[in-house]
């Protein structure tokens, strides 16, 4: 048990890559022949680690589904043939880096014809990043990425406006964020919310018919 | 030839006398079209290039009306949906026989 934990004291974080908020951990190899794998602990507070992750016998893993801003603190053990468990490694940091949310996200106008209508939409965000608007139908409801009945499709590339068209009538809300290409990290929506009623002409009825003709 | 006017006009009178009530139905809208009211034009007979004209407007809510009282003739009918903003296209055209007499054949003064 000794020999393992002095072996993970090498344990080292590298951040070898980092993608839609991930990090990869490297760590040197035990040296004891029964040597039957790693687990991977780690949590949001020091010393605390509510997750774990059995990566077998290897020497680097990467772990995702991590929180944006999010500071995530990492120890490894090792495990034997027989399921003896070493003492935890040195404990490593990790902050997820954060993406820059746009703002000043804004309507800046509204124009209406016949059949449809075109919003315009402003913000200042980041150079090179990847703005995506979401749309949610209707004034109930919060406005978050699981919460969105509409995500326009468009996706604006170092544009700091956009227009988007073709909603149906009714009251929408908008929001935007932002996606790095560079880090792959998204970034929290915005904190603006503009609202705008949308209402274009009916569509041609259908189904018109008479009944019988009675003289 | 007088007398031939005569029963002329009185035939004509006989056929204005009669007239029909159409019903008429139609799918709603979507909501999301919030239409508030519908209207029911017609052309009359005879009517060149179906001018149409409204003849009954109904609230948004009702998908169906009767229109009274149309003197005998062939009528083309059609439906338009009204919102806040505007009206919509109209609907298809539906003809509308009202059982009136087939229009006289070789119509002319004899000697």
């Amino acid at each position: 048990m000794k020999k393992l934990l002095s072996i993970l004291s090498l344990f080292v974080l590298f951040v070898c890559t980092i993608r839609a908020a991930s990090v990869s951990l490297a760590w040197d190899p035990n040296s004891e022949t029964n040597l039957a794998g790693y687990v991977i602990y780690y949590g949001t507070a020091s010393g605390q680690y509510s997750n774990s992750n059995n990566v077998g016998n290897v020497t680097n893993t990467t772990v995702s589904g991590l929180l944006e801003g999010v500071t995530y603190y990492f120890v490894a053990t090792a495990y034997d043939a027989s399921g003896l468990e070493s003492d935890p490694s040195n404990e490593v940091a990790y902050q997820v880096p954060t993406a820059f949310t746009p703002i000043n996200f804004r309507i800046t106008s509204l124009v209406t014809n016949n059949s449809s209508v075109k919003i315009n939409f402003a913000w200042t965000s980041s150079t090179n990043s990847i703005v995506k608007i979401y749309a949610l139908k209707g004034t109930n409801g919060l406005l978050s990425l699981t919460n969105v009945n509409v995500i326009l499709a468009g996706s604006y590339t170092n544009l700091q406006s956009a227009t988007v068209s073709n909603l149906s009538n009714g009251t929408w809300r908008f929001k935007a964020n932002s996606l790095s290409p560079s880090t792959g990290i998204t970034s929290l929506l915005t904190s603006e919310e503009p609202t705008t009623k949308i209402l274009v002409k009916p569509s041609a009825p259908v189904g018109f018919k008479f009944i019988n003709v009675a003289p | 030839m007088k007398k031939i006017l005569s029963i002329i006009c009185i035939l004509f009178i006989s056929v204005a006398a009669f007239a029909v009530d159409i019903p008429f139905t139609w799918k709603f809208n979507p909501t999301s079209d919030m239409v508030t009211s519908y209207v029911i034009e017609y052309a009359r007979p005879g009517t060149i290039n179906s001018n149409f004209i409204a003849v009954l407007t109904l609230s948004g809510t009702t998908n169906g009306a009767i229109v009274r009282n149309l003197p005998l003739g062939t009528y083309k009918f059609r439906l338009i949906a009204k919102n806040g903003v505007g009206s919509s296209l109209p609907s298809e055209e539906i003809s509308v026989p009202t059982n009136a007499p087939t229009i006289p054949l070789e119509f002319k003064i004899t000697p």
